[in-house]
């Protein structure tokens, strides 16, 4: 225990005491407050913990807040009438903004994850913070410095420095690192209790992704399809450390999907999918579902023709193996960069005529898919964007992009928005970041609105030939071409009704949401690279307030309770792809400067 | 096209120090220009270049330009490519060419911080002397470059001379990962 957690734990007692004789309490009272408050500090998080999050209103225990990625809080002392009085509470300045490999700093993506008062967050380059937010500020606790080589890990990392939170388990913290560790560290004291190597940087894997820790095992997913890696999710038994299942999301010679690469010169061995979004799990199911990004080479689909599976796909896991229980491809023979990482968001809803077990996810390519997530079929699809050009759109019965022809090796997308070999420069919509980039979506479950961040782009693509049997090194990318942004970029949340599949309320705003929403009763609150922090009505989408933080805001929204108290919570820091690969597209945001800030709002 | 340079201008956030600066002191070093300018962005520690999410990069290290050419280019880009120019106002001025001859498709794209001419004038030097009809990058390269140590460089040769006269087989730290079998693997009967 360091002195920082007694100092705390001190003042967390007296907070506690003070509040009692306030309230008159008995001492035994008092006592049991006190207890309560230490041990629960670092208590357990257990598989039952993670299944009833719902039902703790108070904490944010998970990635997505549940297993399903709802990012719904019950939490309604801040509401539409509320909200207009929402202020800072407290701020405090992190760290982790250094540059190193090809960045020239770092960002701040992750999801803060609240347990009984305590604040796990990270930094780009994986240190884990502890932070106690007992008494209405913020206060160190302790810091794990994982101590990443960042000229090491940022050579190979294709879009910054990045790391999207933790997961915790019974009293640790598990975290990863960009240069491919899985670490635990102990709760009570930030002391590394042991780590693992899972992805090889000398490969060009890295790790960005927060891990997901289901039944006693960390998921954890790899990034690196701009490098021509093999992608693959991997399951990390925390008890024995040991990794107990890979699947791979390109297939090897003879496995099923390897018929879907039709070359004669082994596409497969850099055939990308990377896996850098956390999933979702259905415990009634033990199913994992997870998405796999594009297909490497990214823009030059003739050196791989065919649908390149599990490309652009979701996958359905049984979690005690790794096996695939089903998939569903969206985009087969990508040639747009469009990645099919999206959270997938697990629902129980009534839709199109009956009671399903739903999986929705929004992706890049500008559409919004239902599934049965028993069984892979496709329920509905919706366009979310303004402005698409690469298909006159999706099959009402199968999903799959109208043009597709599953007898065909490259697939006739329109030609006036596909990039190609032939076309040299072309301008594509949604441009390569989406659509939907990773920032997360968030569900109503009462008003049963699906509230999807959105990239309102078009970008300009050239396509290049990849070479064959490319001998890449650390850090040398295989894209096949790459992206530039001469076309402004704005941005919106967009709400789907889950019961029909239709849009049905959009707001449109100066910038793209790079840091994703998160839904309470009546609000959605949505993060702008500019810095603005935006309340919108949950069922209009109509601004209500806003706070400008003065740094661009790269991370999801939060809300928590401490001590009775609900407070919204969100990290500030620009970082991550768009201000290298993207900012042209919007000119203004250069003004950002690099930052690595908490921000906590209250009602007074 | 067999390179194709991405576009962007970069966002620059290292303390660059811009033209004043170095008129009162040093001549400018054009190591701390090729990193504070973010070249290492896309031609990479090494100058090899290669590719990155917006495409490839030149290679440096093969570059048939002479250093009057390399001023060129760090002044005003490529046009249709991604390498932004430094020059400030190289599109404004006619220096360059002009706007109105160029469109979106061609146009190259502002960097973010202006270099001075002596300035870029280093920075091309830089390239000349460091990069330029080299052979492959070496240990000490990187070591020199990073100030510190990092895996970066380990699987790199080291010189002769450094090695002791004889060329050293390159260090290997070949990283192990205790991977799972692969869990869709078809099991041979």
């Amino acid at each position: 225990m360091t002195d920082q957690t007694t100092r705390s734990q001190t003042r967390t007692s007296a907070q506690a005491l003070l509040r009692a004789m306030v309230g008159g309490a008995s001492l035994l009272t008092l006592l049991a407050v006190t207890t309560t408050t230490t041990s629960a500090a670092d208590s357990g998080v257990t598989q039952q913990t993670l299944e009833a999050a719902d039902a703790n209103t108070a904490d944010w225990l998970t990635y997505g807040r549940n297993l399903s990625a709802h990012r719904f809080s019950p939490l309604a002392q801040i509401n539409r009438d509320t909200v207009k009085n929402l202020k800072v509470a407290y701020t405090l300045h992190l760290g982790g903004v250094e540059g190193g490999g090809i960045w020239t700093h770092g960002g701040l993506e992750a999801t803060p994850i609240v347990k009984d008062g305590f604040m796990y967050v990270t930094d780009g380059w994986g240190s884990v913070y502890k932070l106690d937010l007992h008494g209405g500020h913020a206060e160190l606790a302790w810091k794990m410095d994982p101590k990443t080589d960042h000229d090491w890990a940022g050579a190979v990392a294709c879009c910054g420095v990045d790391n999207r939170g933790v997961a915790l388990w019974h009293d640790q913290v598990i975290s990863h690192a960009l240069d491919g560790r899985l670490i635990a560290t102990n709760a009570a004291d930030g002391k590394v209790a042991w780590q693992r190597q899972i992805a090889n940087p000398d490969k060009s894997e890295s790790i960005t992704g927060a891990p997901l820790v289901i039944n006693d095992i960390a998921i954890s997913g790899v990034a690196g399809g701009e490098y021509g890696i093999r992608g693959w999710i991997a399951a990390t038994d925390l008890n024995t450390h040991k990794e107990i299942w890979r699947t791979y999301t390109i297939p090897a010679k003879g496995e099923p999907g390897s018929e879907t690469w039709k070359d004669n010169y082994n596409a497969m061995a850099t055939g990308g999918g990377a896996t850098w979004v956390t999933g979702t799990y259905d415990p009634k199911t033990e199913t994992l579902f997870w998405g796999v990004g594009n297909p490497g080479p990214d823009w030059d689909r003739q050196f791989r023709p065919g649908d390149n599976l599990y490309s652009d796909s979701v996958l359905a896991l049984d979690v005690k193996t790794g096996k695939i229980k089903w998939h569903y491809q969206y985009m087969p023979n990508d040639a747009f960069d469009y990645d099919g990482v999206s959270e997938p968001v697990l629902v129980d809803v009534e839709t199109k005529g009956a009671k399903r077990h739903v999986m929705m996810a929004a992706e890049r390519n500008g559409f919004a898919y239902a599934l049965d997530r028993d069984t892979g079929k496709f329920i509905w699809g919706e366009q979310f964007v303004d402005k698409q050009s690469w298909t006159k759109g999706l099959d009402p019965v199968t999903g799959k992009p109208l043009e597709y022809d599953p007898t065909k090796e490259i697939q006739p997308y329109l030609p006036e928005g596909t990039p190609s070999r032939e076309a040299g420069n072309k301008i594509v919509c949604p441009g390569s970041m989406g659509g939907k980039n990773w920032p997360p979506s968030a569900y109503n479950p009462t008003l049963k609105l699906w509230y999807i961040p959105v990239i309102e782009s078009c970008n300009r693509i050239t396509t290049t030939e990849a070479p064959k049997n490319p001998k890449l090194k650390p850090g040398e990318g295989f894209t096949g071409g790459g992206p530039s942004d001469p076309v402004r970029i704005t941005g919106s949340v967009a709400a789907i009704d889950v019961t029909t599949g239709k849009l049905v309320a959009k707001e449109r705003t100066p910038f793209p949401s790079l840091g994703g929403v998160l839904a309470t009763p009546d609000l959605v609150f949505n993060s702008e690279p500019d810095g603005k922090l935006v309340a919108l009505d949950a069922k209009t989408l109509k601004p209500l307030w806003q706070f400008d933080t003065g740094a661009g805001l790269n991370a999801p929204p939060i809300t928590f309770s401490v001590d009775g108290k609900q407070y919204v919570a969100v990290l500030a820091g620009l970082g991550g792809a768009w201000d290298k690969w993207y900012i042209d597209g919007t000119p203004e945001l250069k003004k950002i400067q690099p930052g690595s800030s908490l921000y906590v709002f209250s009602l007074n | 096209m067999a390179r194709r340079l991405f576009a962007g201008a970069f966002a620059l956030f290292a303390a660059l120090p811009m033209g004043g600066a170095f008129a009162q002191g040093a001549a400018p070093n054009g190591e701390t220009i090729f990193k504070a300018a973010n070249c290492v962005a896309c031609h990479k520690w090494n100058g090899a270049g290669g590719g990155g999410y917006g495409g490839a990069a030149a290679n440096l290290r093969k570059t048939a330009l002479d250093e009057d050419g390399i001023v060129v280019t760090v002044r005003c880009g490529h046009s249709g490519g991604g390498m932004p120019y430094f020059e400030e106002g190289a599109y404004d001025n006619g220096s360059c060419g002009k706007k109105a001859d160029l469109d979106a498709t061609s146009m190259p794209a502002a960097a973010e911080h202006p270099l001075s001419p002596v300035e870029i004038k280093a920075v091309a030097g830089y390239v000349m002397t460091h990069f330029k009809g080299k052979g492959d990058p070496t240990f000490e390269e990187c070591t020199g470059f990073f100030g510190h140590e990092t895996h970066l460089c380990e699987d790199l040769p080291k010189t002769a001379s450094a090695a002791g006269g004889a060329p050293a087989p390159a260090p290997s730290h070949h990283l192990q990962i205790d991977a799972a079998p692969d869990a869709n693997a078809v099991k041979k009967p």
